[in-house]
């Protein structure tokens, strides 16, 4: 077999024993031959890079004639063009199919989102369903209603007119251009005639309140025909059980709506494992995180809770906390811009009783346990509280009274290419010095 | 005793980065012509790129920034290589080593006239060859995926990849010029 075949067959893995021996023989003795070794390994860098280019540049898989370099360069150049116009919502979008935006994120505070919409402050919304897991959201409709979304919140985006809050907290302001917006909820709806009013679904409590802040409302309930208009500020509505009652009191300060919480800590029962044991990337005050495509470098944490601290009979619901904290390892330009999490639920028995400092092999891992949730952080943001308060969550606490339960958290989404190593997300352990540690939130129904 | 620092010449973060990008393909290929895949050489990369920062007070100036970060990666991908042998055939650490003296002459300006070459040479194959050559680097199973399309064995399509690759390096020589190749 002739050198350069060898060195091609040793490149791409393809080699046997005694041509890799007949291959380091001919290297030896043979400086040109290293020099023509050296050059492939370049040629083969720049084949992939033109890969990775052309990948970037067609994403729609065509032919082209062999000499037409204009073509090559207009199909960027076309595809550039495509995509400015579909993001400032241009009337290509009906052309293209493609839904159109009746809605924009003005501004996200601590939110965390489950969500296939883009949750990004400025991101442009087509219908579809938002789920604000945990912070305050504001969004305005391309008709000029604005909502402010208090989590956890589910919202469900119809058309720039219409919206409809299948649970949680929303405070509407709807200017003059927006009369006639309309919020629906599982129990009614309510019509805005310019005013700002507020909705709270408990999809639990089988119950909607509308509460009329400033202006004019008209709360419908469609079962009985009913509806009511209201004028005088302060005047709530609740539709439950089927009946439409008009009140005085203020929803907000009723105390039998006043959840009592619970809080439990990890009491310092945190780990990370590093899969190459590299102990000196990790530290005790945080929790990092980290996937690559490799898998070399992965990291990932884990925490329990004593479930024996609380009496947890009157659970109503059940939300973990978590803290980003700045990390100054690696760089956020490696990551996409949205990076979503998965925590999982340990549920294998063998491992529940895991050692502070244990290494990747004897640590739980997500396949030990079950999904209960999953939260986005985009690469933008390094701070802030993220959460899941999913049913999966709940069921999984129920099931365990009094038990210790341990949770493993790991990033779901890996890095794109690019310079340098990509950045680790790093969460407050329970000795971390400025945030709070990995919590437990319950909210307990008063009887 | 005392020890003076001249501040002035230490390169910043910033200017570590800029250089770094500047010749980040130059030390991929030098991390490949050492290592047996793209996985290993990513990663050799990243924690060479770590090192580099931790070490960058060493660094004197922009210009001795290349032959700095090969020595740092050669050290990496010969650690890589290492813990490799149990399980991979691969070339001995003395001839390695002789081929990294190759690989380090290889500067950034030369991988540029490389792929220079490369863009011009690719379009004198059909858009069939084309796309088998960037295959290999364009997702896993995309060579298995060509060759169950147009009904080859996977091996097959790697014999007519060797061919085109030395037809590749042939148009590529010819591009560069004697004082290169």
């Amino acid at each position: 077999m002739n050198s350069k075949t060898l060195i091609h067959r040793y490149l791409i893995g393809d080699i046997t024993e005694p041509e890799l021996k007949e291959l380091e023989l001919l290297l030896e003795n043979d400086s040109v031959l290293r020099r023509e070794f050296a050059l492939n390994a370049t040629i083969e860098t720049g084949l992939r890079e033109i890969a990775f280019e052309r990948t970037v540049e067609k994403p729609i898989p065509e032919r082209h004639s062999r000499n037409s370099i204009k073509t090559n360069l207009l199909v960027p150049i076309i595809l550039v063009g495509l995509a400015a116009s579909l993001l400032i919502g241009f009337t290509f979008n009906s052309i293209l199919f493609t839904p159109k935006t009746i809605a924009t994120l003005i501004s996200s505070e601590n939110a965390s989102w489950e969500s296939s919409l883009p949750t990004t402050p400025g991101s442009e919304l087509v219908p579809g369903t938002l789920n604000l897991k945990s912070g305050i959201a504001t969004l305005q409709f391309s008709s000029g209603a604005e909502v402010m979304l208090e989590a956890p919140a589910s919202l469900i985006l119809l058309t720039s007119m219409r919206g409809k809050l299948v649970e949680g907290t929303a405070v509407m302001n709807v200017p003059e251009q927006a009369v006639g917006f309309v919020i629906e909820t599982p129990d009614g709806y309510v019509v805005d005639y310019g005013t700002q009013f507020a909705v709270r679904v408990s999809q639990k409590m089988k119950q909607s309140d509308f509460e009329l802040i400033k202006g004019e409302i008209v709360v419908h309930h469609p079962q009985s025909g009913k509806e009511l208009r209201l004028t005088q500020q302060g005047k709530t509505v609740r539709i439950a059980e089927q009946t439409l009652v008009e009140s005085d009191e203020d929803t907000n300060e009723q105390a039998g709506d006043q959840p009592r919480v619970i809080r439990i800590g990890t009491r310092r029962r945190t780990n990370s494992v590093h899969r190459e044991g590299k102990t000196q990337f990790l530290h005790r005050d945080l929790l990092s995180v980290k996937k690559t495509n490799s898998g070399r470098h992965d990291q990932y944490s884990f925490f329990s809770f004593d479930l024996s601290e609380a009496n947890l009979k009157q659970v109503d619901s059940a939300n973990l906390r978590l803290n980003l904290v700045h990390s100054n390892r690696g760089y956020a330009a490696r990551l996409p811009k949205i990076n979503r999490f998965a925590i999982y639920g340990l549920t294998n028995q063998d491992n529940e009783n895991w050692e502070i400092g244990c290494e990747w092999n004897a640590a739980p891992k997500p396949e030990d346990g079950v999904l209960l949730g999953t939260f986005e952080i985009p690469r933008s943001q390094q701070r802030g509280t993220f959460s899941i308060n999913t049913e999966q969550l709940q069921s999984f606490i129920n099931s365990r009274p009094g038990r210790k339960i341990t949770f493993i958290l790991v990033r779901e989404t890996t890095q794109i290419e690019g310079f340098g190593p990509g950045l680790t997300h790093t969460f407050a352990s329970a000795s971390h010095p400025e945030a709070v540690g990995p919590t437990l939130e319950f909210s307990l129904r008063k009887d | 005793m005392t020890e003076s620092i001249d501040n002035s010449t230490k390169i910043s973060e910033a200017q570590f980065m800029r250089l770094f990008l500047k010749h980040e393909p130059s030390l991929r290929a030098f991390s490949r012509s050492l290592l047996p895949d793209w996985n290993l050489v990513e990663d050799a990369l990243q924690d060479a790129c770590i090192t580099m920062l931790e070490k960058l007070s060493q660094l004197r100036d922009e210009a001795g920034f290349l032959p700095w970060a090969m020595v740092i990666l050669r050290f990496k991908c010969l650690k890589v290589v290492e813990k490799l042998r149990r399980d991979r055939i691969i070339l001995s650490d003395h001839i390695l080593v002789l081929i990294a003296d190759e690989a380090e002459s290889i500067e950034s300006e030369e991988y540029k006239a490389i792929k220079d070459a490369l863009t011009s040479c690719l379009p004198n194959f059909s858009d069939a060859h084309q796309e088998l050559l960037l295959a290999p680097y364009a997702g896993d199973g995309r060579v298995k995926q060509i060759a169950e399309d147009c009904n080859k064995s996977v091996n097959a399509l790697y014999k007519l990849l060797g061919r085109l690759r030395d037809k590749l390096a042939v148009c590529i020589r010819k591009q560069l010029g004697p004082e290169v190749s």
